[in-house]
């Protein structure tokens, strides 16, 4: 089978939560809507012919990268096909791939050999380019993905009953604002102020997707999940500093990196992390199931208090606090306290542990920060934890 | 066997692909012949003795560690107590110091400076020793590995890439000398084997950075590349279309008889001091680059493309 895409680079701007609104170049699969951060999600299957037309709205040269696939080719103007190659004028490098001129369009080609979790991103001018906001994800799904749900395929102890995408990057508002208004553009004075979860910034990460108040930042980096479930996350840094990232509530299990399974034949290579150190241009599947404060089940009142730290975020505090220790309970809350449980169900960080990164411009709480939502059993829809285009 | 090198600590120049010229602290075969970026590599294998004679020709103490050998260092201090050196050192100009130790186990090494090392490392004071597995033969397929039989090391090409960083106006107050602090280390240079993109594609010579990156391989080859972080800041090492599989970490193979733990990466994070171990094999003819996703690290201080990129070339 063959899947095809469009991809339009373009310009747009994205908001922060104070209503910054930061000019950046980025993806999107319509020629008539301004770009999004990041840029839409593709899914594949495993196996199947990919074909991806890249049309260039930018004013310079525009490549597309795909780290983890292999044999990737590129249409000639005479539509034969040949192995994309790096870009040299003389011995200076201009692209590490072929690109499309402003205005054209380049057509890649390739088959998605391998499931997993992986980056696309420019490959021309990329200390600009891909810090501008010019990348996005890709999902490939296993062959019997049909069959049961997994990362990997059957019986490669990567099953899940709901999966969540999250990519991260840095954002330095005085690089974006030196390319708005065509200035010089010098990565060595990259300073970022910003850092961007599924191309928000907290609070807005706990948003839900397809906001009309966020256009140009459709995705929520909101985790749900019921106790018992087995959630899949797929981590992609596409930022250029490396990021501490850890899910409060469990350890989790690192099941796949760069979109390969961390297991040879029968022998199992998946480990536990709390935090996961993740690098610039690099992904990560993990498998996490909660099993905290005594709940199992069987018994489904845990028998342990969560942690405060857990229950509020910033002043005045206790707003992920329901009034009750009890999972799917709602009780009285102290008097000036907005409690946001809904369910009373608890909420757990999802943060980066480089702690500057958790604030927006200097500012607590903001960046590259989130919630693990655990939900009281039966009430969260199959629809949730559905990775989408 | 015994495996002697002598080593003089020297002031030389590093010459960047901007045209500008970096003094640097470097070790020399003699002390007739340039200091280098990174110094001489010295090889061995497992059982050898190695004595490595240190010569100092700087104006202040020298002294190498050999960080994961079996050497245990003896630290210097001042009639105060005051710390000046991880090991014994050679105090002055003129004076010289010998390490020896016996190499007990594969792999590739950094030596690097011990004495004030957080200035003179980033000056260029380090280098790479490579321990051979016992029966090691270059010439012979079977015995050609990085750490022995059943260690999934086998090669056909191997490539050592060295990682480091250069502070050229740190650089300049030490050689002046000006007052310098370390917390204003801020590299404006990335290296691959002392040289800066588009020098790193460039052929082996006999300047103070004698060595290329570049590889270049045939079809179906396996190609071991040995990548060691010599510099202060970690780097993100991307084989671009490619997918490489790690077969050792800080020279600890991941594979044995009974269990196999390689992976695979397109990308990989190298601490500061790490080494990987990665073999890649590649069918499809063409030019496949290797480089630093921290695109800040793909430029000089002109802010061109530059930096920590080399190129894999398959013929």
């Amino acid at each position: 089978m063959t899947q095809t895409f469009d991809l339009w680079a373009d310009s747009g701007y994205f908001m922060t939560p104070k209503g910054h609104n930061i000019y950046f170049w980025g993806f999107n699969d319509s020629a008539d809507v301004s770009p999004q951060l990041p840029g839409p999600t593709l899914i594949f299957s495993e196996t199947n012919e990919i074909i991806i037309n890249l049309h260039n709205n930018l004013p310079e040269n525009v490549s597309l990268l795909f780290p983890g696939q292999e044999n990737v080719q590129y249409k000639k103007p005479d539509d034969t096909w040949e192995s994309v190659q790096p870009q040299f004028s003389g011995i200076d490098l201009i692209s590490l791939t072929n690109y499309a001129p402003p205005g054209a369009t380049i057509t890649y080609r390739f088959t998605a050999t391998n499931p997993g979790t992986f980056l696309y991103e420019s490959g021309t001018n990329p200390q600009k380019q891909v810090h501008m906001g010019l990348y996005g994800s890709i999902v490939v799904r296993p062959h019997d993905f049909n069959t049961v749900k997994t990362a990997y395929g059957q019986n490669t102890g990567t099953d899940f009953d709901r999966e969540y995408l999250i990519t991260v990057a840095e954002i330095d508002p005085v690089l974006h604002k030196s390319v708005e208004k065509g200035e010089p553009y010098n990565i060595k004075d990259y300073k970022p102020r910003y850092w961007v979860l599924n191309g928000r910034c907290a609070p807005d990460t706990m948003l839900k997707n397809g906001l009309s108040s966020l256009p140009s930042q459709p995705y929520s980096g909101m985790i749900m999940m019921e106790p018992g479930e087995k959630v899949l996350v797929r981590y992609i840094d596409a930022g250029i500093e490396n990021h501490p990232l850890h899910l409060h509530a469990n350890h989790t299990r690192l099941v796949g990196l760069d979109g390969r399974i961390l297991r040879n034949g029968s022998t199992d290579l998946s480990y536990k992390r709390f935090t996961i150190l993740m690098g610039s241009g690099q992904t990560y599947d993990m498998i996490f199931e909660w099993d905290g404060l005594g709940y199992t089940p069987g018994n489904p009142i845990p028998t342990l208090l969560p942690s405060i730290r857990n229950l509020g975020i910033g002043e005045p505090g206790w707003t992920m606090w329901s009034g009750s220790p009890y999972l799917g309970e709602k009780k009285d809350i102290p008097v000036g306290v907005v409690s946001y449980n809904e369910m009373g169900e608890y909420h757990f960080m999802l943060h980066s542990h480089e702690e500057p990164q958790i604030t927006n411009w200097g500012e607590f709480p903001g960046g590259m920060m989130s919630m693990l939502m655990i939900h009281p059993p039966g009430t969260l829809s199959p629809d949730t934890g559905v990775i989408r285009r | 066997m015994n495996i002697i090198k002598d080593l003089w600590a020297k002031l030389g120049a590093l010459n960047m692909p901007d045209g500008s010229t970096i003094p640097f602290w470097g070790y020399a075969e003699s002390a007739a012949s340039l200091p280098q970026l990174p110094g001489p590599k010295i090889e061995a294998t497992v059982g050898d003795t190695i004595q490595i004679n240190l010569h100092n020709t700087l104006n202040e103490p020298v002294s190498i560690i050999f960080p994961g050998q079996n050497v245990v260092p003896t630290p210097v201090k001042d009639a105060n107590g005051k710390f000046i050196s991880y090991t014994a050192h050679a105090a002055n100009n003129g004076d010289a110091v010998s390490y020896s130790y016996t190499s007990d186990k594969p792999g590739i090494f950094l030596y690097e400076s011990g004495s004030s090392s957080e200035r003179q490392i980033q000056m260029g004071m380090y280098g790479v020793i490579i321990i051979r597995p016992a029966g090691f033969n270059a010439t012979d397929a079977s015995t050609r590995t990085a750490y022995g039989a059943n260690t999934g090391s086998e090669f056909d090409i191997e490539k050592i890439l060295i990682l480091g960083e250069i502070d050229s106006t740190l650089h300049s107050k030490i050689i002046n000398p000006q007052p310098d602090d370390m917390y204003s280390y801020s590299p404006d240079y990335w290296t691959i084997n002392g040289r800066s993109y588009p020098h790193t594609i460039a052929a082996d010579d006999t300047s103070s950075q004698p060595s290329g990156s570049k590889i270049t391989a045939g079809q179906g080859e396996k190609i071991l590349i040995r990548c060691i972080n010599a510099g202060f800041q970690h780097h993100n090492i991307r084989f671009d279309n490619l997918t490489a599989r790690v077969v050792a970490v800080d020279s600890v193979p991941l594979k044995s008889n009974i269990l196999d733990k390689t992976y695979q990466k397109n990308t990989v994070t190298i601490a500061s001091g790490e080494s990987y171990d990665i073999i890649i094999t590649i069918n499809t003819p063409g030019k496949y680059i290797i480089y630093d996703r921290d695109y800040n690290h793909l430029v000089d201080a002109n802010g061109l493309s530059s930096g920590m990129i080399t190129i894999i070339e398959i013929v």
